[in-house]
């Protein structure tokens, strides 16, 4: 899959989540996973909550292009980031709707959406720490096992996603995988680790759910 | 924004709104731009929109067209239809606007296209 190319001014630096190896390692695994099905099941809905820069979702869109035409969502709680992704988006000739909001909040539940990526703030912090305004602590800090944010849509992931949809989740091993795919067994969802890397001081994974 | 994103936002997750769905549209700065055309994908949405949404939608922009009231059959094969329906989906984006919460009024400003949907603490 190419690499969009991000370009960030020094005051989106200061407040964007810059494309990092969590980012990479969720292109990997899409990148895979877009020859393994996602060219055959033509998606054509597609969510990133939380996009950043739009690295991730404009990656995607970009590969895609290539087998099917699919409407890009993105949303993010970040207005600087919101901005980043347009244009990220632009920069690299894809299209992607962007809206900010509060993870899912805003969205009609309907089941429409045949990929869904989350790369949330998965950093093991203080409770208190998820409350910070700062923008940029927003982009890291998961709060008790660095749960507490993605904790909050899981429930509500299969609300969303079309009967046949992925759903694409970056962690960390402590916010235990294994945890999070058996919590997931409860809405009849299955899911497996697809990708895995281990880089200074954290080990990455990315898990991808679907219904059972 | 576009109105295939348009179809899928609510303002549920005000206190004491119920259903927020579906969000008017008040815009004071619209764009068009062509989209490549591709019937099957369009087939393939209709099913995943609430049509009577789309259709009040494109009124609000003065996009309807010759959107008929409601979807005909064998949509696949009508092709006058899928691009209609692709323009008012894909090619009309609202740049500048509101979104206006149907139970409370409550505005949602769009700048450059992108809706801001964030509540203050004591709106949830
Ligand atoms: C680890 S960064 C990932 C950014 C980007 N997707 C990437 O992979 O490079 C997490 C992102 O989630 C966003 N985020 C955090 N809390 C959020 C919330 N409650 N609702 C929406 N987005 C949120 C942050 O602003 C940040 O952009």
């Amino acid at each position: 899959m190419e690499t969009p190319i991000v370009k960030l001014t020094d005051i989106e630096l200061d407040n964007v989540y810059e494309p990092s190896e969590d980012s990479f390692l969720l292109i990997d695994a899409l990148e895979t996973d877009l020859n393994d099905q996602l060219k055959n099941k033509k998606p054509s809905m597609c969510l990133e909550i939380g996009i950043g820069s739009g690295v991730v979702l404009t990656a995607l869109a970009m590969a895609l292009k290539k087998f099917c035409s699919s409407h890009f969502v993105g949303t993010d709680i970040n207005p600087i980031a919101c901005r980043a992704t347009k244009k990220t988006s632009m920069l690299n000739k894809v299209d992607v709707d962007v809206v900010q909001m509060d993870l899912l909040n805003n969205l009609h539940s309907r089941n429409v959406f045949d990929v869904i990526i989350f790369n949330p703030p998965y950093v093991v912090t203080e409770p208190i720490e998820v409350q910070d305004e700062k923008l940029i602590s927003k982009t890291w800090a998961g709060g008790i096992m660095g749960r507490q944010v993605m904790d909050k849509v899981f429930p509500f992931i299969t609300q969303f996603l079309s009967s046949e949809g992925l759903f694409y989740l970056l962690v960390i091993k402590e916010n235990e995988p294994e945890s999070i795919i058996e919590l997931f067994k409860t809405w009849s969802m299955k899911g497996s680790i697809i990708a895995e890397r281990k880089i200074r001081g954290e080990h990455l994974y990315v898990l991808r759910f679907q219904r059972e | 924004m576009k109105l295939l994103t348009h179809n899928m936002l609510s303002s549920k997750s005000l206190k004491g709104v119920v259903v927020g769905y579906p969000l008017k549209i008040e815009a004071y700065d619209v764009k068009v731009t062509e989209v490549e055309f591709n019937p099957e994908f369009i087939a393939k949405v209709i099913p995943k929109i609430d049509y009577s949404v789309l259709i009040r939608a494109a009124e609000y922009l003065g996009h309807v067209g010759k959107l008929p009231g409601h979807v005909p059959e064998n949509v696949e094969k009508n092709t006058d239809f899928l691009k209609e329906v692709h323009h008012a989906l894909l090619e009309v984006e609202v740049v500048k606007g509101d979104l206006v919460c149907p139970e409370s009024g409550r505005r949602f400003p769009i700048t450059d296209g992108i809706p801001n949907m964030l509540l203050n603490e004591d709106e949830v």
